[in-house]
């Protein structure tokens, strides 16, 4: 799939071109600015991406449409925050529970998972993020098959649950 | 505590909600029963959530670099003098 690869561009390109301007248009309409647009049609992009592309469901028939419907939706609810009538992030659309346990500097821990092992970091991406499926993840690695793409996405996953254990555990170190 | 492929993969699919409802109670069980397996599920939980944290924030850069190109490359200018009038 276009979205599914590793360079969105082309894929972000066409949906740039389709939909901005339309959403551009509501958001105007509405009173609000161009860089309020910029910022919540990027946010539409990203829950488009994260709920259907790699969700793996169907993508919508018009994606020009859906995509302006969630626009609209993020602004209802940005001017409900801005009103004060919300107190909670409503843009923060991820399925992480509230009962998460809570990661100490979770942007610190990341900087050093990426300085100790980008290419693991890329492959667990790739799976969990853009739900590669491992003869995606063999070709993209350069790996021989289906099979070897299995063992080293779960040695990547050791590595770096070890890793975010252990710098966990010395929670210190990561508080910002 | 060295954790096999197995329990790796069963974990992941207890985190993603893939699990069917008689494999997540045994997992749930299991968990109860083995503290240090309840230790790696939180750890590679944590896992998930700072792989989605990147994924997302690299999208969001890609979204911004795309978004750019067409606020200033000389081929797209009928499309952004489209959009500034909107906003005049």
């Amino acid at each position: 799939m276009e979205a599914n690869t590793i360079n969105h561009e082309a894929w972000l390109t066409r949906l740039y071109l389709d939909a901005f301007p339309a959403a551009s248009r509501y958001i105007s309409k509405q009173g609000g600015s161009l860089d309020e647009a910029k910022d919540l049609f990027q946010d539409a992009l990203v829950i488009y991406y994260e709920k259907t592309i790699a969700g793996n469901t169907n993508a919508p028939r018009n994606e020009k449409a859906y995509l302006l419907g969630i626009t609209k939706h993020l602004w209802y609810h940005y001017r409900q925050k801005q009103q004060g009538l919300l107190s909670d992030d409503v843009l923060n659309y991820t399925d992480i529970p509230n009962d998460a346990p809570l990661i100490p500097s979770a942007k610190r821990l990341l900087r050093y998972l990426e300085a100790a092992g980008q290419r693991c970091m890329d492959m667990l991406q790739a799976f969990y993020y853009d739900k590669q499926n491992m003869r995606e993840i063999a070709e993209r690695f350069g790996l021989s098959g289906e099979r070897s793409a299995t063992v080293q996405k779960h040695k990547c996953l050791e590595k770096v649950r070890d890793k975010v254990k252990e710098k966990s555990l010395v929670y210190e170190d990561f508080c910002e | 505590m060295k954790i096999s492929v197995s329990d790796s993969r069963q974990i992941d699919l207890y985190l993603l909600k893939q699990l069917a409802p008689q494999d997540k109670l045994l997992m749930d069980a299991r968990f109860v029963l083995n503290p240090a397996l309840h230790q790696t599920l939180q750890w590679q939980y944590q896992v998930h959530v700072l792989v989605q944290m990147r994924g997302r924030k690299q999208l969001k850069e890609q979204i911004k670099a795309v978004e750019e190109k067409f606020f200033i490359a000389p081929e797209y200018i009928s499309f952004r003098e489209r959009i500034w009038r909107l906003f005049r």
